[in-house]
């Protein structure tokens, strides 16, 4: 699976889990990272118990972690 | 509890040694287990050695140095030079067999030149299991593992630890800084520094419970389920903090911190399991 297929099966994987405008990023000197960027609203919930099935869908796309991105909206990388 | 079995199973296997050289790192078990050794041995048949390099947070050097000084543990810091071994610097899945030989061989010395009889590590029973490749230099040097011997767990020495009075009763497990770089990223002093002054950002605000793994330009920060919730809160003072670190984009991880996070992409024949040497 290419870089770009796994960023769209993560991206579709949040938006099953009621997760809408995410953005996924590739990190990791591996590229085994997906990086998420998510809505601030969206916060609360991925940092709570349901982060981690969440996670569990998002991996399932072929990345080994999965992590938030905490740079704050708009901001670069 | 501990049982009184093990208890004095533990004593039996410290006379048994006879007089002994500790690797104290400064962590709960060394700790707990250099204490005891002054109980059983007397301080003069005991010498808790600390292995100085830039893999060892400051923060467990100063708790290995507090600690010795406040218990009446003889104490010595060594300056060990794994980092000058390109085997350990190039960070293959076998890494801590090469820091651990190179510690190992160092403390044999020490307890020769000081006539101590025996050197001794602080794994215990619930380290059967994991990916430990320093277990190998160990038996390679013939050091003892009293606390595994007498088959304690990691909860029976906190309890214990507790009793005793130690401050470590409690202290979150910290491994060398070297465990948060990926295997084939190599360890470097600059990155270790980088890690290492992350975490005590995050040590500042109050976590306890966490790794900040190196990902290359990439921080990725496994916290402890019960308090990633923190995460939210401190956001923009942990963005800022890890970037001034010298990382260029900041992640924390959704699954939170689990231990040895980073062996997860190892093949079953790359493990190397303390109990299966």
């Amino acid at each position: 699976m290419s870089a770009d297929e796994r960023i769209a099966a993560a991206e579709r994987a949040l938006a099953d889990h009621g997760v809408y405008g995410a953005t996924v990023e590739v990190e990791g000197h591996q590229r085994e990272i997906a990086a998420v960027h998510v809505p601030s609203d969206d916060w609360e919930r991925l940092m709570g118990p349901d982060g981690v099935s969440i996670a569990d869908a998002v991996k399932a796309a072929g990345f080994r972690y999965v992590a938030l991105d905490l740079a704050p909206a708009g901001a670069d990388g | 509890m501990v049982s009184r079995e093990k208890r004095e199973r533990l004593e039996s296997i410290l006379r048994e040694c006879e007089s002994v050289v500790i690797g104290y790192s400064g962590g709960v078990d060394s700790v707990f287990l250099a204490r005891v050794a002054v109980d059983v041995l007397g301080a003069d048949r005991v010498l808790a050695v600390t292995g100085k390099s830039d893999s060892i947070a400051s923060w467990m050097e100063d708790t290995a140095r507090d600690v010795a000084r406040d218990f009446g543990i003889p104490w010595l810091e060594v300056e060990t030079r794994e980092m000058d071994d390109p085997r350990y610097a190039a960070n293959p899945s076998n890494r801590c067999y090469f820091c651990k030989s190179e510690l190992w061989t160092r403390l044999s010395t020490v307890a020769h030149e000081h006539g101590l009889k025996t050197v001794l590590d602080g794994s215990n029973a619930d380290d059967v299991g994991d990916h430990r490749p320093g277990a190998v230099a160990a038996s390679e040097n013939a050091v003892r593992s009293p606390l595994l011997e007498a088959g304690l767990t990691k909860a029976e020495i906190r309890a214990w630890s507790h009793e005793l009075g130690l401050p470590t009763w409690d202290q979150p497990a910290a491994p060398c800084l070297a465990s948060r770089l990926p295997y084939g990223l190599s360890v470097t002093p600059e990155r270790l520094r980088q890690v290492e002054d992350a975490e005590l950002a995050l040590r500042a605000l109050g976590f306890r419970d966490f790794r900040v793994r190196h990902h290359g330009d990439v921080a990725r920060l496994e916290v402890h389920p019960a308090e990633i919730h923190r995460v939210a809160e401190h956001r923009a003072t942990i963005h800022a903090a890890v970037l001034e670190a010298g990382f260029t984009r900041v992640l924390v991880d959704l699954q939170g911190y689990r231990r040895g996070a980073l062996n997860e992409g190892l093949a079953a024949g790359q493990l190397v399991q303390l109990g299966g040497r």
